[in-house]
């Protein structure tokens, strides 16, 4: 994982789209030229050009991360007649459970994850699409787009790296964004599906793990 | 337990070439019988730091796809870590920490359910607070401080930092068999339990909703 994860936007200019990798571990914004880097301990500087570096712990950087308007994004991208959110993902899909044993004694199950699939994860207003690379494309992988319309979503999960998304229809579906930030896609995805709920009439969202559970809305 | 007291050693040799160590309060922790020791999560180093310094050997709670490899997943138990399915509700593993606190034996838990992104103590998992009602024996709150300046969760590398580990004396909430009563109990608990936890992170405490907020109806 990397700083781009912790920010999803450049917490100096605000521009959205992930931080760049460069050199030594660091990351530059491409809006502001911004560098930002790991410096004592946890702390993280950021050396604006022709400005003197700024050096914050991560919890203070990230209380200036623009705010998370998902209604202006949702009308954003109503009108663009776009995603809210659309990024290059690596896709696995949970192909069963295999149990453990250590010393004879049954300890659980755990999930066996399918190969990674290359392809485009978007982000909707009601719903998370997978798009292979290649999908319906001649030659290309013939596998359609995958759908998790968000009332058939039962869990959120950030693990590491990805996001695993558990649904009533679909088995566990793992992802990775490898250029963008998971925690942004966890965050937006939780927002947009916490306010679904509620437009809905499902209720309000107070857990999203181990399952989506909501009180009644007063 | 050869392989488990071997790990602990090598810890204790190794580690100071990150950092100083300081452990406080393992005189607290009850020399014999069940108990459970509930932690906060800063960095992937924690569970092996916690039991190195924990004098008993303690059975842990840990995520699912931490055992997908063979090789993590031999050591992980060896190191008496269970798998848990942190994507649906798990009932195998409530079973299983059940189980070997009826053996007499620590199990621990890391109440976030994950590591803090940007360093603040994060809400706990109420399944883990059914289970401290559901069990009824002592709950050893354990603060970790500084291992997330050695690595944090948005970086690769290891750097040199301090890190305080504070065990805080055993509370002791009541067995409640009866679901109504837990769920009656479990924004108490979870105030007491996360102020305990937070009382010795120099203010950095619980973000995002309270549990008040998060209770189910």
């Amino acid at each position: 994982m990397a700083i781009r994860d912790l920010f999803w936007a450049c917490p100096i200019c605000g521009r959205e789209g992930g931080l760049d990798s460069a050199r030594r571990g660091s990351e530059v914004c491409g809006g502001c030229s911004t560098r930002f880097s790991r410096g004592r301990g946890s702390a993280i500087t950021a050396h604006t050009p022709g400005r003197p570096p700024i050096t914050l712990s991560p919890a203070e950087w990230v209380d200036r991360l623009p705010e998370l308007d998902v209604e202006e994004r949702i009308r954003r991208a109503e009108a663009a007649g776009s995603a809210l959110l659309s990024e290059p993902a690596l896709l696995r899909m949970q192909a069963g459970e295999v149990p453990v044993y250590f010393r004879g004694r049954y300890l659980n199950q755990i999930e066996d994850l399918g190969p990674p699939r290359h392809g485009l994860l978007q982000l909707f207003p009601d719903r998370v699409t997978f798009l292979p690379t290649g999908a319906g494309e001649e030659g290309g992988d013939a596998a359609s787009s995958i759908t998790w319309p968000f009332g058939e979503i039962t869990a959120v999960q950030p693990s590491s790296s990805t996001l695993q998304l558990n649904s009533r229809r679909l088995p566990l579906a793992s992802f990775k964004v490898p250029g963008g930030s998971i925690r942004f896609w966890e965050a937006l995805l939780c927002a947009a599906l916490a306010r679904y709920y509620l437009m809905n009439g499902l209720g309000e969202i107070i857990e999203f793990q181990p399952r989506i559970a909501t009180r009644r809305a007063t | 337990m050869t392989f488990y007291r071997f790990c602990q050693r090598l810890v204790r040799t190794v580690w100071p070439l990150i950092g100083p160590l300081e452990v406080v309060g393992t005189e607290v922790i009850p020399e014999q019988g069940p108990f459970l020791l509930i932690a906060n999560h800063q960095s992937v180093l924690d569970p092996i730091l916690i039991q190195t310094v924990c004098p008993r050997p303690m059975h842990t709670m840990a995520k699912s796809t931490q055992f997908a490899s063979p090789v993590v997943a031999q050591l992980m138990y060896h190191l008496n870590s269970f798998p848990v399915r942190r994507y649906r509700i798990d009932p195998q593993a409530v079973r299983y920490a059940l189980r070997v606190l009826r053996s007499g034996e620590p199990v621990g838990i890391y109440i976030e359910g994950e590591r803090t992104w940007d360093g603040r103590l994060q809400p706990p998992r109420l399944g883990t607070i059914r289970l401290i009602l559901k069990a009824g024996v002592p709950v050893v709150p354990c603060t970790i401080q500084g291992s997330y300046d050695v690595w944090p969760r948005w970086h690769r590398g290891v750097r040199r930092a301090p890190v305080r580990i504070t065990f805080g004396e055993p509370l002791y909430f009541p067995r409640l068999d009866h679901r109504e009563e837990r769920e009656a109990a479990l924004t108490a608990t979870a105030n007491t339990l996360m102020g305990r936890l937070a009382a010795p992170l120099d203010g950095k405490g619980v973000t995002g909703a309270s549990p008040e907020q998060r209770q189910a109806v």
